[in-house]
């Protein structure tokens, strides 16, 4: 039987990101310290109201499933990468980890990764599961 | 990397109070050096992030959040007074900041 190693769940309201949503024109400083390359590329037509908060809140999920800070630890917002694979379906994504995050995920034994997300017209939530 | 005169102090005293008065909704003249920013202010990372960017902007300031997120580890930052101070060390120093002790 598998074990929950962690568990984070966040929840974000999407006004708070009007303002540094990246477009085609304008990667925003903030998207640039927080998302991947890969990230800004896939999520850049995907309804980006949605995927960026969406990729912010993922990243949080995850810091406190792993039990860690981006001011207490070497993790960095990179490390964990939210791409929405379905145009027409934001449940249709995957996550891959990087760097210290990848570390982190073995070093506890986690095996596998439960997550969910769901949206409204003003929040975004999302939660991450580490299975043994 | 930039000077810290008492007027620079003043300018990211007056930034860091108007905007975790206007973030978090507090009067202004609640906040003071002491003030916990999550225990009284409920601020988060989002603010932290929105922050470091008004700042990157304003002062040109050539760092990267992993540099910030270094020091920051070895000196938290709990208190708008320590904000304040990390954030001229920032302004000083830009990415040298992880060379300070």
């Amino acid at each position: 039987m598998k074990e929950v190693l962690g568990c984070g769940i966040d929840i974000e309201e999407l006004i708070r990101f009007e303002t540094n949503i990246p477009t085609r024109t304008n990667i925003t400083g903030f998207a640039q310290m927080v998302y991947t390359p890969a990230e800004i590329a896939y999520n850049l037509d995907i309804y980006p109201g949605f995927t960026f908060p969406l990729c912010f809140s993922c990243k949080e999920a995850f810091f406190k499933a792993l039990g860690v800070s981006w001011t207490n630890s070497k993790i960095s917002w990179k490390d964990i990468e939210l791409l929405f694979e379905n145009k027409n379906n934001l449940h249709d994504y995957s996550i891959r980890l990087n760097g210290f995050a990848e570390e982190l995920y073995h070093e506890k034994k986690c095996c596998s990764i439960e997550s969910y997300l769901e949206y409204t017209s003003t929040y975004v939530i999302f939660q991450v599961i580490l299975l043994s | 990397m930039g000077t810290i005169t008492e007027s620079t102090r003043e300018e990211v005293k007056d930034i860091v109070y108007n905007f975790f008065s206007e973030e978090c909704e507090v009067d202004i003249n609640r906040i003071n050096e002491n003030t916990n920013i999550i225990s009284d202010l409920e601020g988060d990372s989002l603010m932290f992030l929105e922050l470091i960017e008004i700042f990157k902007k304003k002062y040109n300031l050539n760092i990267e959040l992993k540099t910030i997120a270094k020091y920051i580890v070895k000196h938290p930052v709990e208190t708008i007074g320590q904000l304040i101070d990390t954030q001229l060390l920032i302004i000083a120093h830009e990415n040298k900041i992880v060379d300070l002790a």
